[in-house]
């Protein structure tokens, strides 16, 4: 039971790591990409 | 309230006196010529005589002529300064009219702008909707706030340099805080509200007869008219009057989403849904990118990635944890569970699978004291004493113990109480003595401590500290049955045999505790063979054996075949069996296991009175298989030879084989240092043999 507990828990912390690199790439640098295209267009 | 009014039209006519070119007003400012007019009055263009600049003089209306030098708001109006706002410069009284000079601004307005191309691409119309904001949130700004109330793409100037300029500053109706009486309406480009209140002053015949808080026309109103020109310069068109059928601004083709959800705010019908001020119109169009779909998307987008990323790593962390925490769980439940299976051995009395399994506990789990514990109890349940005062000593030597809680500490402390009875079995009293004081360092609540601490002490003569130490035990609730224990065995040191006597046989009576059982029986009986009183030994060792568990009746039949060959000695007549009742003892014990020198070597004693040459040497023999080191095994062969070639007639008697014994055995006694009286007898037997030509 620890050992399923232990492995469900470095999965989610690994996905976890995964979607904040997504958030960084995806979201956050993307974001400032549209922002500065944004402006522009404004 | 300050109110100023740009270029309110179709109302209330001001006075038409007209200036003519050429003329000085105020001794400084000489009239070029006529600008425009409207329902504001009639606009000049006027030349500074000392700047030589280019100025505007406007005809402020009669009603607040007189307000003009009295009036804070004059005041504020002169310290206007705005790069989108022309700035008003001074206040000029004739006796006709008051006039006001302010800044003359180049360019086109924006109706003509408008006229010539139509209407501006986005990027232009966000740049001016970004300065008319800065303008009006600096009118709003003020205090108290000025109102525009005309804002129209007539005045807005759109400067040579690009940028625009707010103008035509309707001064009379900001000196005019009641403002009644003054408010017109612009084509498309006022608000609801003030073309409410344009028909109710209309419909009045008196403007004093309408109270200021009937006035619904206010800041919000230059906001939707910024909205309608906003609309008409990236239409071509301004917004339709009729709110059903008004096309939205987020239909107009070229229009991003950001800019047209702010145009169609700031023209909603409702003031209170607008934007309620110019800085807050401002601050939506100065980030009005982020009201595009596009950004609000890539927010959601950022927002969700974020929380999911969050949110997984806090499930990870509390499963981690949750993880953990099984897992000490399960560890513990585990070693708990192997306890138990050793103690479940160790009851069947397999106490060397027990203390193998807790040796496998240990190595797993080093740091925990219940399985050394367990070991050393197990090594003196099993009659161990030496191992497991050795294995105490190297299990305390090793360090490897972390203690956790106080139980921890007291099993320690259980563990030195071992190795001092293991000691006190040894009869090592003082060694005993020194691992008792170990165990009560670690736990001084134990009265069973101070019970084997008394008869320790006692035991080396140390009769008032072991006193002593029976008080303590007592005061910490000691059993009755220990208390004659201890008391017994302080009356031996006593000499006090017969009180011992009957401490020993109260103890035995009530306890429940085989250990104690078995010890007060040992004690008692030993009392008993010292003072001579072999029968009521006998019958004690007799009674108790019939009594007593598998490990305590080993012992108790040791000594009770050691009783039987002593009435054997005491009785000749029946010294056969006797003896023979002391060989079946042994034999029983030695069929159970219970296999100990001194108990083989009382058998070869036994088979030798009895004649039986060939036993006792088979039991010699295995001995010195067992003990090869042992010169007593070979003395004793020695001596069984010698016995045995007396009953043989002179002719068959050979003693080399009792020589043979004999220089094993002396090779190993000097090996020793202890003296035996003995080898003493042997020596001479064997120079008697010598000198007897025997040898």
């Amino acid at each position: 039971m620890s050992m399923i507990l232990l492995m469900a828990g470095a999965l989610c912390v690994l996905t976890s790591m995964i979607l904040f690199i997504l958030y960084l790439t995806m979201g956050k640098a993307a974001g400032r990409k549209l922002m500065r295209k944004l402006k522009d267009e404004y | 309230m300050l109110l100023a009014f740009f270029a309110v039209k179709q109302f209330k006519r001001v006075g038409q006196l007209m200036l003519k070119e050429g003329m000085i007003l105020g001794g400084t400012y000489q009239i070029v010529g006529k600008i425009g007019s409207g329902g504001g009055g009639v606009v000049y263009k006027a030349r500074h005589l000392r700047l030589q600049t280019d100025v505007v003089v406007k005809r402020i209306r009669d009603e607040v002529r007189d307000k003009v030098q009295s009036r804070h708001e004059a005041y504020v109006l002169k310290q206007l300064k705005h790069p989108y706002l022309p700035r008003v410069y001074d206040f000029i009284e004739t006796p006709e009219a008051v006039y006001t000079v302010m800044d003359y601004i180049p360019g086109n307005p924006l109706d003509k702008a408008l006229a010539q191309h139509g209407k501006f691409p986005q990027k232009n119309v966000l740049q001016w909707a970004k300065e008319l904001g800065e303008a009006l949130a600096y009118l709003h700004s003020q205090n108290p706030p000025i109102l525009h109330s005309d804002i129209k793409p007539a005045n807005i100037i759109l400067m040579p340099d690009g940028h625009i300029c707010l103008i035509d500053f309707n001064v009379s109706v900001a000196l005019d805080s009641n403002m009644k009486g003054i408010l017109g309406i612009s084509g498309s480009y006022s608000s609801p509200e003030q073309y409410r209140d344009a028909r109710m002053i209309q419909s009045c015949a008196h403007t004093a007869e309408i109270s200021q808080a009937e006035i619904a026309t206010d800041l919000r109103s230059d906001i939707y008219s910024l909205g309608c020109v906003l609309y008409h310069l990236l239409a071509g068109f301004p917004p339709a009057t009729n709110f059903n059928t008004r096309m939205p601004a987020q239909e107009i083709p070229g229009v991003s989403g950001g800019f047209a959800i702010i145009i169609d705010k700031m023209i909603e019908y409702d003031p209170d849904d607008r934007y309620q001020t110019g800085q807050e119109y401002l601050e939506a169009v100065n980030n009005c990118y982020k009201l595009d779909r596009r950004y609000i998307l890539q927010k959601r987008k950022e927002k969700t990635l974020f929380l999911a990323s969050l949110l997984l790593f806090f499930a990870g962390s509390m499963l981690i944890g949750m993880g953990i925490r099984e897992g000490i769980r399960e560890r513990e439940q585990n070693y708990q569970e192997l306890l138990r299976k050793g103690e479940k051995t160790a009851k069947k009395e397999e106490y060397e699978k027990a203390i193998d399994a807790m040796v496998s506990l240990e190595e797993e789990y080093e740091s925990r004291v219940e399985a050394y514990e367990r070991e050393l109890y197990y090594y003196y349940q099993a009659g161990s004493y030496q191992e497991c005062a050795d294995r105490g000593n190297d299990i305390i030597d090793a360090q490897k113990i972390i203690m956790k809680n106080e139980e921890q500490e007291k099993l320690v402390g259980d563990m030195f109480y071992l190795i001092a009875n293991s000691y006190y079995e040894l009869e090592d009293y003082g060694r005993a003595e020194n691992a008792m004081k170990n165990a009560l360092n670690y736990n001084q609540a134990n009265s069973l401590y101070y019970r084997d601490y008394c008869i320790i002490l006692a035991k080396q003569g140390k009769l008032k500290q072991a006193e002593e130490a029976l008080e303590k035990a007592v005061r910490l609730d000691l059993e009755d049955d220990s208390i004659h224990y201890a008391e017994g065995e302080l009356c031996v040191v006593r000499k006090q045999f017969e009180e011992a006597v009957e401490h020993f046989k109260a103890a035995m009576e009530i306890t429940e505790d085989a250990v104690l059982q078995k010890r007060a029986v040992l004690l008692c009986a030993a009392v008993l063979r010292d003072n001579n009183r072999l029968d009521e030994e006998v019958a004690l060792l007799e009674t108790a054996r019939n009594q007593a568990d598998t490990q305590a009746k080993m012992v108790i039949t040791e000594y009770l075949a050691d009783a039987y060959m002593r009435q054997g000695d005491a009785h000749p007549e029946q010294v056969v069996s006797y003896n023979q009742k002391a060989l079946t003892l042994f034999q029983e014990l030695m069929q159970n296991g219970y296999v100990t020198y001194q108990l083989q070597e009382n058998m070869a004693i036994l088979y030798e009175e009895n004649r039986d040459f060939e036993s006792a040497k088979s039991v010699l023999l295995k001995l010195a298989s067992d003990y090869p080191g042992n010169y007593r095994v070979y003395k004793r062969l020695a001596f069984l030879e010698a016995d045995r070639q007396q009953y043989l007639s002179n002719s068959q008697r050979d003693y080399s084989q009792m020589k043979i014994y004999y220089d094993k055995c002396r090779e190993l006694y000097e090996q020793q240092e202890e003296e035996d009286a003995e080898m003493l007898m042997l020596d001479h037997m064997i120079r008697d043999l010598q000198s007897g030509g025997w040898l």
